[in-house]
């Protein structure tokens, strides 16, 4: 098989599996839907009883409507987001070594990085899914918060909300790679928890721009919230990029001596 | 392409620790095309070790393993081709069917889209899955998804087997199609390496019968020979004394 037959090959494998997974299809309803819900419910706040809430939502949702709702759909998928990217990411290369299963992808034509690169391939997909849905439904969501008609400002309101869902859905890669080396996807899910958490303390710290796990939050936030320099999303950027091919090159190293 | 007789998997003085644990010692051994070659011992004896060694799951300390050849640890995808295998855990996703799992191992093992359906088909028949065949994995019983494992293993009729443990689980039917299914694919000139401790069952198949002991081949049986139990424990515990 050459290296395009292996990896289409691992595509409708993966695929196959990737679509009738339940913590897959559970994590895309909470992304969509569950963020347009809080969404939603950040914007009533407001106006609710507690004033400490109303106060908090405030500052996030400032004059509220269409823009608010946005503001609020980028503080949420910046923080839930790496949640719930990072627990699918760590499902998909963990599961095989916490099943046992992973042995039965040893001496096959279908190469190791093959089925790697081929769930990279499928996990790029649904995040561009997952996104485009979401800033569709936050879209729709906006006309029953403003009386605005939608215009070329709602347009880039979705543009932004898509560059930080896609930017935070690239910073859970690392998943992939910690659920490789510590072979099985509750270390993944265990370390993203630990970077959300590291994430809030770096933006109280004032160093959140240069963590990069924090930068697409500070950066939707607006120069209020910190301003975020180019290289430093440039660094959020190669997250991404980096831990994909450490996640490649894992795999073509993978040995079971350890199991 | 092999011929019958032909030397397929073969490995030369091969050591293998885990951490300070030595786990093969000196281990060599060689299974030739159109033969079942039985590698008998008690647990911990290395067997299991010695299958991921030739499947390149993992590199020997010393010696050499080679399969058709090359070495494991570092040959290319496209020469595992014509391999199956069944070493501990099936591949086996639980949220999928029987079908869907023998697609998925089908498409692993080299088949096209078509080629592995039609497969899935004939295996899931072989095997007497059918009743279960729209089943999900995870409500199989064990012995069938020893089964499930098995069929996936033989899913592009392979022309080296390495099955470790493979009667773990079955009922005596499924060990009879087991049986059956090994002597066909003997026939067919399939190289065949088996790992168990079922004496009885090893001897109805095997042509060639290895016992190991503590990381170290003791001897070998004759598949024809009577009390095989005995003489089994005759070579295992005469090594254990010579090792005190």
């Amino acid at each position: 098989m050459t290296t395009s037959e292996q990896v289409r090959a691992a595509l409708a494998v993966e695929w196959a599996k990737f679509r009738r997974a339940r913590p897959v299809w559970v994590t895309t309803v909470l992304l969509t839907t569950g963020v347009v819900a809080m969404c939603v419910l950040t914007l009533r706040s407001v106006h609710g009883a507690d004033a400490t809430m109303a106060g908090k939502a405030q500052a996030i949702v400032e004059d509220g409507g269409r823009a608010g709702l946005f503001a609020a759909a980028d503080t949420i998928v910046s923080v839930g987001g790496l949640l719930g990217f990072g627990v699918v990411v760590g499902w998909v290369f963990g599961r095989e070594f916490t099943d046992g299963a992973i042995s039965g992808l040893w001496a096959a034509p279908v190469s190791r990085p093959a089925v790697a690169a081929a769930k990279l391939l499928i996990l790029l997909t649904w995040s561009v899914a997952v996104s485009v849905a979401t800033g569709a439904a936050l879209a729709v969501a906006g006309t029953f918060v403003d009386d605005d008609p939608l215009d070329p400002g709602t347009a880039a309101l979705v543009g932004r909300f898509l560059a930080v869902a896609l930017l935070t859905a690239g910073l859970a890669v690392p998943c992939a790679w910690v659920a490789t080396v510590a072979r099985g996807y509750l270390p993944a899910i265990g370390t993203i928890i630990a970077v959300v958490i590291a994430a809030q303390m770096a933006v109280m710290t004032g160093a959140g721009g240069w963590f990069p796990f924090s930068a697409p939050g500070l950066w939707a936030a607006g120069p209020q919230a910190g301003s975020v320099t180019a290289p430093q999303l440039v660094l959020a950027l190669t997250v991404p990029v980096v831990s994909a091919g450490l996640t490649l090159w894992s795999w073509r190293r993978l040995s079971l001596v350890h199991q | 392409m092999t011929t019958v007789g032909d030397v397929v998997l073969e490995c030369r003085d091969v050591c293998t620790r885990y951490g300070s644990t030595t786990v093969l010692e000196n281990v060599s051994t060689e299974v030739r095309a159109g033969e079942v070659h039985a590698f008998v011992g008690l647990n911990g004896a290395g067997k299991t070790t010695l299958m991921r060694l030739f499947l390149g799951m993992i590199e020997p300390d010393d010696g050499i393993v080679r399969v058709r050849g090359l070495a494991p640890a570092s040959m290319p995808a496209r020469h595992w081709t014509g391999v199956g295998h069944l070493v501990e855990t099936p591949l086996l996703y639980p949220e999928l069917t029987v079908v869907q799992n023998l697609r998925i191992a089908g498409r692993l093992a080299g088949l096209s889209a078509a080629g592995a359906t039609a497969a899935a088909d004939r295996w899931i028949e072989e095997l007497v899955l059918a009743r279960w065949a729209r089943t999900g994995a995870r409500k199989l019983s064990l012995g069938n998804r020893q089964r499930l494992g098995l069929a996936a293993a033989l899913i592009a009729d392979p022309d080296v087997l390495i099955l470790d443990e493979p009667t773990n689980a079955l009922d005596p039917a499924g060990i009879m199609l087991l049986r059956t299914l090994l002597q066909r694919s003997r026939e067919r000139g399939t190289a065949t390496l088996v790992s168990s401790h079922h004496l009885d069952e090893v001897a109805r198949v095997a042509d060639r019968i290895t016992v190991v002991n503590e990381g170290r081949t003791v001897g070998a049986l004759d598949p024809r020979g009577i009390d095989l139990e005995r003489q089994f424990f005759d070579l295992v515990y005469r090594d254990s004394e010579a090792r005190r």
